[in-house]
């Protein structure tokens, strides 16, 4: 997590993401997977995806992913 | 892999989630407890999670909707305690573990190289004396002195190695040539003969030769001068001062002489013969060499000698061998000879003696053989014309 409190996620290439600052995940699948980042929601889609690592405020996604959205 | 190393050493519980797995992680997150191994089983959410933050995570389940199944439990931990109840399996490691130690205590090969001339049964045996051999204990093993003790027993060598490497003994050797008899060149002599003869052959390697081919000599004279003046060729320009020569005569001067020679034998002979045989079996351990059996001792003459079978794993071989040790009684007897094997046997006692008479180059020409039976002995005389080396160096005190 930065200083401004929002969460840090960096995607490398469109095969793996890493969120620092994450709150925990609303829903997973291979095509999708939900986290939730204080009042944001991260949205990541693709295929193949899965949950590799979930720690109390970070988590490591990987797969083929297409794209990240944000929502309330 | 680091990381795949880390939960195998701190173990790991496989589980699914029958329920809302999504918040269930979440909540559990929150906890502390850290999930990786995230997968789908049966559209179960399946992950793997410490031994220790499992059972954390049982009072959540209830708050969740969730149940929880265990689909394996993994790592090193869970591995010992399977272990703890086979109580055979540990003993049998810690016995092979004691017997890996104990067997890696003792030298379990010995290999030879560098020997050209030396036979390797000789330095083999000249390095078990010194405590370099198969089975022999490590920690009694001392390679530097090993070594000296093995140059100094056999002076033929020139550099002895005793090099280990784990439970195996190299030992390297370098042969040396053999050291030369100086030669005493610088002490004034010269060659006189040691018999009467006729000169046949003369080689003059040092002085001046002093009698010529088909010259009779007598015993005591002059062959080889080492002391000599220079003789001037008569018809060339004589010298003003002729030089001297002094050192030593060397050659070798042939000559035809007569020799007499008067042998006897006896009409029996002492021979030994077998009395029985015995064959004991020994067993080899690391050195180690156990009777397989009981025996009295051997009274009287004997002669033995062992065969031994060694083991061999992959071409290498094992401090474990049998050996067989063949002992043959032996006794005396005597056997009276016929004419003809008297004959047989002077003869054959004449040719030694000329043998050690005549020397090296030494030869009979022509003998005359005269046989007598007398008293139950044969005498054989042999008159002989010989061709043999009749130099003999004498030298030339300067005191």
């Amino acid at each position: 997590m930065d200083k401004s409190g929002g969460a840090v996620i960096a995607v490398t290439g469109n095969r793996s993401a890493v969120v620092d600052g994450c709150d925990g995940i609303v829903d997973y699948d291979s095509e999708k997977v939900i986290l939730r980042a204080g009042r944001l929601m991260v949205q990541i889609h693709g295929r193949d995806l899965r949950l590799r690592r979930l720690t109390e405020n970070g988590a490591v996604v990987e797969g083929v992913i297409s794209s990240l959205e944000y929502s309330y | 892999m680091l990381e795949k190393a880390y939960h195998w050493l701190s173990g790991y519980v496989e589980f699914q989630v029958e329920g809302d797995g999504a918040r269930f992680f979440t909540v559990a997150a929150k906890r502390g407890a850290a999930f990786w191994g995230f997968a789908r089983a049966e559209s179960k959410a399946v992950a793997r999670v410490k031994p220790r933050s499992y059972r954390a995570l049982r009072p959540l389940c209830k708050r969740c909707g969730v149940r929880l199944r265990v689909r394996r439990r993994g790592g090193l931990p869970f591995q010992l305690r399977r272990l703890r109840k086979r109580p055979g399996l540990l003993a049998g490691a810690a016995l092979a573990a004691g017997l890996f130690w104990f067997l890696s205590g003792f030298v379990w090969g010995v290999e030879f190289t560098g020997c050209e001339k030396i036979p390797v049964n000789q330095l083999a045996q000249c390095a078990r004396e010194q405590g370099v051999y198969l089975g022999a204990k490590k920690r009694e093993l001392a390679p530097r002195s090993a070594a000296n003790r093995i140059l100094n027993e056999m002076p033929q060598l020139s550099w002895v190695s005793v090099n280990t490497g784990g439970c195996f003994v190299q030992v390297a050797v370098k042969e040396g040539a053999a050291k030369p008899e100086p030669e005493k060149s610088q002490e004034l002599s010269n060659m006189v003969a040691v018999r009467e003869g006729e000169v046949v052959h003369i080689e003059a390697q040092q002085g001046r030769p002093e009698v010529k081919l088909g010259d009779v000599v007598v015993k005591g004279q002059l062959l080889i001068a080492g002391l000599y003046q220079e003789v001037p060729d008569p018809y060339g320009p004589q010298p003003d001062r002729l030089y001297q020569v002094a050192g030593a005569a060397r050659g070798k001067v042939l000559a035809k002489t007569y020799r007499e020679f008067t042998v006897q034998v006896e009409d029996s002979v002492q021979e030994t013969q077998e009395a029985g045989r015995e064959v004991r079996l020994w067993a080899e351990i690391f050195g180690l060499r156990l009777p397989l059996g009981l025996w009295s001792r051997t009274e009287g003459e004997t002669q033995s000698w062992r065969e031994e079978r060694r083991a061999s794993l992959l071409g290498v071989e094992l401090p474990l061998a049998l050996e067989w040790e063949t002992l043959v009684r032996l006794e005396r007897r005597e056997r009276k000879l016929t004419k003809e094997q008297m004959k047989t046997a002077a003869l054959l006692k004449l040719r030694e003696t000329q043998r050690t008479a005549l020397g090296e180059g030494g030869s009979v020409l022509h003998e005359e053989l005269s046989f007598t039976f007398a008293e139950g002995r044969c005498m054989v005389s042999a008159r002989c014309r010989c061709q043999e080396n009749i130099g003999e160096i004498q030298v030339i005190s300067t005191n």
